[in-house]
């Protein structure tokens, strides 16, 4: 049957991708990928782990290209290899270089759990549509409804930023306020006290530690506290060797940020959007921070400068829906407008257009500003790892 | 695609079940607090290859359609997508194609058509498909491969007859393809088929009429992604916590720690 496919997409043109492109591509990545899940598994180095994550995000992000899910790959490679890359080394530069090895014990009874709960989800595989399957439930009623009335409706011709900007509007602020309360969550935990502040409280109240023992800092009372030799900050101050680097990276994060911005305003009409956008503009100002310091890069970004981004976005969003509860509604009169109907901000297209730029200018600033939040708190922590450790 | 056999078209969804274990395996089988996030996110990740995967459909494109006509920019202005671009491109770029040329540009439908007779397309094609199911239910067991099969069934402005349409049709492509003989009576062999046809279709120009991939899976998983970064940093924040109290990120440590504790405070108390 598959030599179907094949002859079918070669009679119809040599040049056209056919679908058994699509077919191996797919397989390729997806083997890949089990290959890297693998050897994360395998590995004890924290550091290979983390980079090896890198790379599973990288292969994730091609898959998504493959399965025609544009918008999602560009998130994924933004996030994947770029943010959550640099918190997962920040946080292994500030606890542990090595995995110690469990018992064998431990690795039998996972062994056990994952083999029957893989078996149970292999049994339910065969109730699953088959892999490109137009009228599978999920792609048989909704799909066509959203690309048949995204133009009328909405008018936006990327129907992914229609239905996340304005079908799923309500949903998305849910989304924006999940990232608001994680990156208070953040500041909550590791403090929010800027990196110079906690630089002084800690090296005042470091060598005593050291000395007498955990007095402050083991709340438990039973910590190991480890001998803190030369306290090294999780990024390094001093980084005037790197002048190639300094250099390139004077060129390039102004375009980063450009793109970013043009990735943001050009969400309507290819893949991209708020969320895209922000990851890539927090991404830019987390480079900057890395090659100059973090000193030059709080300079340029005050924390609470950071802070009060972070609750902008998610007050645009908010803004905006409770905008629309005090507007004139088109369709029924009398009746109070809904939460976030844009339709109130200006007459058919323009209401929306507006408010879909104005809900991503919202979650811009959310996600910019959390994810540089969330890197703030974590270059503001000391590493107290010995040197032996290293 | 849905041609494969159930091994092929269904491993996307063995890969993700693998990657699901993988994760878990790493989350209980590790003590280290770092490689735990790890795994959670590996696992994270199967779930969203899962969802990107039920929407994918084959032969599909990325859910961006043309973009509109700006010169009739009011809010009543019905769209019918690509429907101004089939006389110009079919011909142009399907120059190879005998049933493109062998069939009669009809006249194309003006004004809002959602249910009309715009077979060729793509975009929607399952509601033409429930509108002939509404005229003529005979039909409704192949309506789906022949909304889908653009190439035969071009701009005619008779929906009342698509059986008429479809079996010349049906004749034409399998005359093209002679190793698909035998196999096109039955109608899910015909889907396919036709999906294949689109596949080739998809990649002639940005305003051709195509299927589209669903992109409700894509919205949701846009969205899981970063909120999913931003779960790990609170996370990771956690686990720099913890290291910093405890002065390790083993669980058996913690755990060690933990019971000292414990067992101070009992013969304190």
């Amino acid at each position: 049957m598959t030599d179907i496919t094949s002859t079918t997409a070669a009679a119809i043109a040599p040049a056209l991708a056919s679908p058994i492109t699509i077919v191996v591509l797919d397989i390729a990545i997806l083997a890949l990928m089990a290959i890297v899940g693998l050897a994360i598994i395998s590995q004890r180095r924290i550091f290979a782990i983390v980079m090896l994550s890198g790379v599973y995000s990288l292969l994730a992000a091609v898959f998504f290209v493959i399965t025609d899910a544009v918008d999602v790959a560009f998130t994924e490679a933004a996030v994947g290899a770029g943010i959550s890359t640099v918190l997962l080394l920040g946080a292994v530069l500030l606890t542990a270089r090595e995995a110690r090895p469990s018992p064998p014990a431990r690795h039998w009874s996972a062994l056990a759990i994952v083999l029957g709960a893989g078996a149970v989800m292999f049994y339910a595989t065969i109730d699953m549509p088959a892999f490109g399957d137009a009228s599978s439930p999920a792609n048989d009623y909704l799909r066509t409804i959203f690309m048949e009335r995204t133009m009328t409706e909405v008018g936006t011709p990327n129907v992914v930023t229609a239905v996340l900007a304005s079908y799923r509007g309500f949903d998305t602020m849910g989304e924006a306020f999940v990232i608001f309360a994680a990156g208070l969550g953040v500041m909550v935990i590791l403090g929010l006290r800027g990196r110079r502040e906690t630089d002084a409280d800690d090296t005042a109240d470091a060598a005593p530690d050291s000395a007498t023992g955990s007095a402050t800092d083991s709340v438990a009372g039973a910590a190991k506290n480890p001998v803190r030799q030369a306290p090294s900050t999780a990024l390094p101050t001093d980084t005037d060797s790197h002048l190639i680097l300094k250099v390139v990276a004077k060129l390039l994060i102004p375009m980063v940020v450009v793109f970013g911005l043009y990735v943001q305003f050009h969400g309507d009409f290819g893949p991209g959007g708020g969320f895209q956008a922000g990851v890539i503009v927090a991404v830019a100002a987390i480079l900057y921070g890395l090659i100059y310091g973090m000193d030059a890069l709080q300079a340029a970004l005050p924390p609470l400068f950071v802070r009060f981004g972070c609750a902008t976005g998610v007050a645009i969003y908010a803004g905006v829906g409770v905008l629309s509860l005090f507007g004139q509604c088109h369709e029924n009169e009398g009746g109070v407008c809904p939460f976030l109907d844009y339709n109130v901000l200006g007459h058919g297209y323009h209401g929306q257009h507006i408010g879909i730029i104005l809900i991503e200018l919202g979650v811009l600033f959310t996600v910019a500003f959390v994810m540089l939040a969330v890197f703030y708190a974590f270059a503001g922590r000391q590493a107290d790892i010995p040197e032996d450790e290293w | 695609m849905p041609m494969m056999p159930d091994l092929a078209s269904h491993y996307n969804y063995y890969i993700v079940v693998i990657l699901m274990m993988i994760g878990l395996y790493v989350v209980f089988a590790s003590g280290n607090l770092v490689k735990r996030l790890v795994g959670l996110g590996l696992f994270q990740a199967a779930v969203f290859l899962f969802y990107i995967t039920i929407g994918k459909v084959a032969g599909g494109q990325p859910p961006i359609l043309p973009e509109k006509d700006h010169s009739s920019d009011h809010y009543e202005a019905s769209y019918v997508p690509g429907a101004d671009a089939h006389t110009g491109s079919h011909s142009g770029s399907h120059s190879g194609h005998d049933e493109d040329k062998s069939l009669p540009d009809g006249p194309l439908p003006d004004g809002p058509v959602p249910d009309g007779p715009v077979l060729d397309n793509d975009a929607q094609a399952t509601p033409n498909a429930d509108a002939f199911a509404d005229t003529d239910p005979i039909t409704s067991a192949s309506d789906q491969a022949a909304a889908g099969e653009d190439i035969t069934i071009v701009e005619t402005p008779v929906p009342q007859s698509p059986q008429s349409l479809q079996a010349p049709a049906q004749t034409d492509s399998h005359g093209d393809h002679p190793s698909s003989q035998g196999t096109h009576d039955d109608h899910t062999n015909g889907a396919a088929h036709a999906d294949n046809a689109h596949t080739g279709k998809a990649h002639h120009g940005k305003t051709e009429a195509a299927i589209y991939s669903n992109p409700l899976p894509h919205v949701l998983i846009l969205t899981a992604i970063v909120v999913g970064v931003a779960t790990l940093s609170v996370g990771l924040a956690l686990v720099v916590r913890i290291r910093e109290t405890y002065g390790s990120i083993e669980e058996a440590d913690i755990n060690l720690a933990d019971h000292a504790v414990d067992v101070e405070e009992a013969s304190a108390s």
